[in-house]
């Protein structure tokens, strides 16, 4: 029994040392590079609570994406190349605005079908050859960031501010609550744990790698339509990799997700672009090192 | 041979033979088991490294080694996180990557314009001395057969009594200074990519896999990747290397021909 709670409690002590190292290597390559926001909200944006609507609003995309990454992750899928599918997503809403006056809803489901599409080829690789699918999102994604257009403008409302992070944390729920209550959910873990048990004990393991990897990409191109027909001019390559530094860093503890991207979305909203991308990378970085050193030291090795 | 065919042969050297090299640099990493994820960052930091060398008055000697050192001291780092601390490959690699990705963004306008346009032929040399020195090293000697085992038998490695620990960390930092020999090498070349080689990274290691993980392919298959890249006309039709690397993966499959360590996935990490 105390073994259990000694267990437990470990576990969750690697997770904070993990998340508190992130924060610190974020906070400091933030510092480092110059960070023009850090000192507290510039004049004229709005005080504080412009601050943390602008955060909610850079958080959101993330969430979507790490939430699809780690959803991935669960059932033994790398999407690393995340960021390629959020492209596609944008430039799917960006030129579906341009054909039709659609409202911004559907501009969104354009993207998560063109994010799902971004993501086929990888995922049935994987399934039907065995073919690493880290490498070959990543080799999609820098396909896609040489093709993306330069940014057209987009003459439409966009969603009111805090909209896209409600929709993202009631997806994040929903999803969790589904992978906890379901047989679905069971079964995307089982095949994570280990595929040849999975696939022994008479699951479709091929079947559901196809739909979570679907989802995966569905979610990260949702995250670049709602980037598209935002109000600021998009950042999605950079976006797309966010989530996925957030979702390596805590995709074991969902629970942990909405804090993280939160954590990543006030750093994307104060620092410049490039700042926030190497203070987000440096965070991964230190957590990965600190949750490693953490675990080495409960071993005892 | 017209001066039209010397041009075209230059611009696929310049091409091919850092890419070959950046081949060969992952294959090191990769046969002494562990992933390369690290490339992508390791060959932007070359790039900038070696360019702005050459902007502050350095000649090819001086950028070149400008790009090893960088290249080394990531590997560096990278092997301190993953064989000392014991971090996943994979994500830590990918997160060097994401790192020197965006730094090498944030100062890479301080490179000035236009490549040297020199050394494609030198590069060539050191592709091919690379090529014959490592199909030499990894299957003939003492210390190359300990890192194919590192890779393909980390066990026996251990038992034997060798350090795993050190034979990766070495196969790491010698195949990133390669790497980084690479960035340098596109720096100065006036291929086309030279303009900002993004994505070059995954797709030499990609065209690794392709090789099979054999030193005497990579030149051949950079070749090839080169052929497309600098013939292809510019707009939709540069999707192309990537497309071809994708179905070129799919053709060899993944799991066959890699080495017993490198066969695990993200998840699988911590």
């Amino acid at each position: 029994m105390s073994g259990t709670a000694w267990r437990r409690g470990g576990a969750a002590l690697s997770g904070l040392a993990g998340l508190a190292a992130a924060a610190l290597a974020g906070w400091a390559t933030a510092m480092l590079l110059g960070m023009p926001g850090a000192a507290g909200p510039a004049a004229g944006s709005g005080g504080w609570p412009g601050l943390v609507i602008d955060a909610v609003d850079h958080a959101a995309p993330v969430l979507l994406v790490a939430l699809g990454v780690a959803l991935g992750l669960s059932a033994g899928l790398s999407n690393l190349g995340a960021g390629g599918q959020v492209v596609a997503g944008g430039i799917a809403a960006s030129a579906a605005a341009g054909l039709v006056a659609a409202p911004w809803p559907l501009l969104l489901l354009a993207g998560g079908l063109a994010g799902m599409a971004a993501i086929a080829i990888p995922v049935v690789l994987r399934v039907w050859r065995g073919t690493d699918e880290a490498l070959t999102t990543l080799l999609i994604a820098a396909m896609l960031a040489a093709q993306a257009p330069p940014w057209p403008p987009l003459a439409l409302s966009p969603p009111a501010p805090l909209t896209v992070g409600a929709l993202a944390i009631s997806v994040a729920g929903a999803v969790w609550l589904l992978g906890r209550l379901t047989v679905a959910g069971l079964a995307v873990r089982a095949i994570g744990r280990d595929p040849a048990a999975a696939r022994g004990a008479g699951l479709p393991v091929g079947r559901v790698l196809l739909v979570v990897g679907t989802l995966s990409g569905g979610l990260a191109g949702l995250a670049g339509a709602a980037l598209a027909v935002g109000a600021s001019p998009p950042m999605l390559a950079g976006t797309g990799h966010a989530g996925v530094v957030v979702a390596l860093l805590v995709w074991r503890r969902p629970l942990l997700l909405p804090p993280a991207a939160l954590g990543v979305g006030a750093l994307l909203a104060m620092a410049a672009p490039g700042v926030a991308e190497a203070a987000a990378a440096a965070a991964l970085l230190g957590g990965l090192v600190a949750m490693a050193l953490v675990r080495r030291l409960r071993r005892g090795s | 041979m017209t001066v039209f065919e010397t041009a075209a042969l230059a611009a696929v050297l310049a091409l091919a033979a850092p890419l070959a090299l950046a081949m060969l640099g992952a294959l090191l990493t990769e046969r002494a088991g562990l992933r390369q994820f690290g490339i992508e960052g390791i060959l932007l930091a070359g790039w900038l490294g070696a360019g702005l060398a050459i902007s502050s008055g350095g000649g090819m000697p001086a950028a070149l080694l400008t790009g090893v050192t960088l290249g080394a001291v990531l590997g560096l780092g990278q092997a301190m996180a993953v064989v000392w601390a014991g971090t996943g490959p994979i994500a830590t690699g990918f997160a060097m990557s994401l790192l020197a990705q965006a730094l090498v963004r944030l100062w890479s306008g301080s490179i000035p314009g236009g490549p040297a346009d020199a050394g494609s032929g030198a590069m060539a040399t050191l592709a091919l001395l690379a090529t014959a020195l490592l199909w030499w090293g990894l299957a003939r000697t003492p210390l190359g057969s300990a890192l194919r085992a590192a890779g393909d038998a980390p066990g026996a490695v251990v038992r034997s009594g060798l350090s795993l620990r050190w034979l990766r960390s070495g196969a790491m930092i010698a195949g990133s200074g390669l790497i980084g020999l690479a960035g340098a090498g596109l720096a100065m070349g006036g291929s086309r990519a030279a303009a900002m080689p993004e994505g070059l990274g995954w797709l030499a290691l990609a065209l690794v896999a392709v090789a099979a993980r054999h030193p005497a392919l990579c030149p051949p298959v950079a070749v090839i990747a080169a052929l497309m890249v600098a013939f292809l006309p510019s707009g939709p039709a540069m999707a192309l290397p990537w497309i071809g690397a994708v179905a070129a993966l799919a053709l060899v499959g993944w799991r066959g021909a890699a080495p017993q360590a490198l066969r695990h996935r993200l998840r699988d990490e911590g």
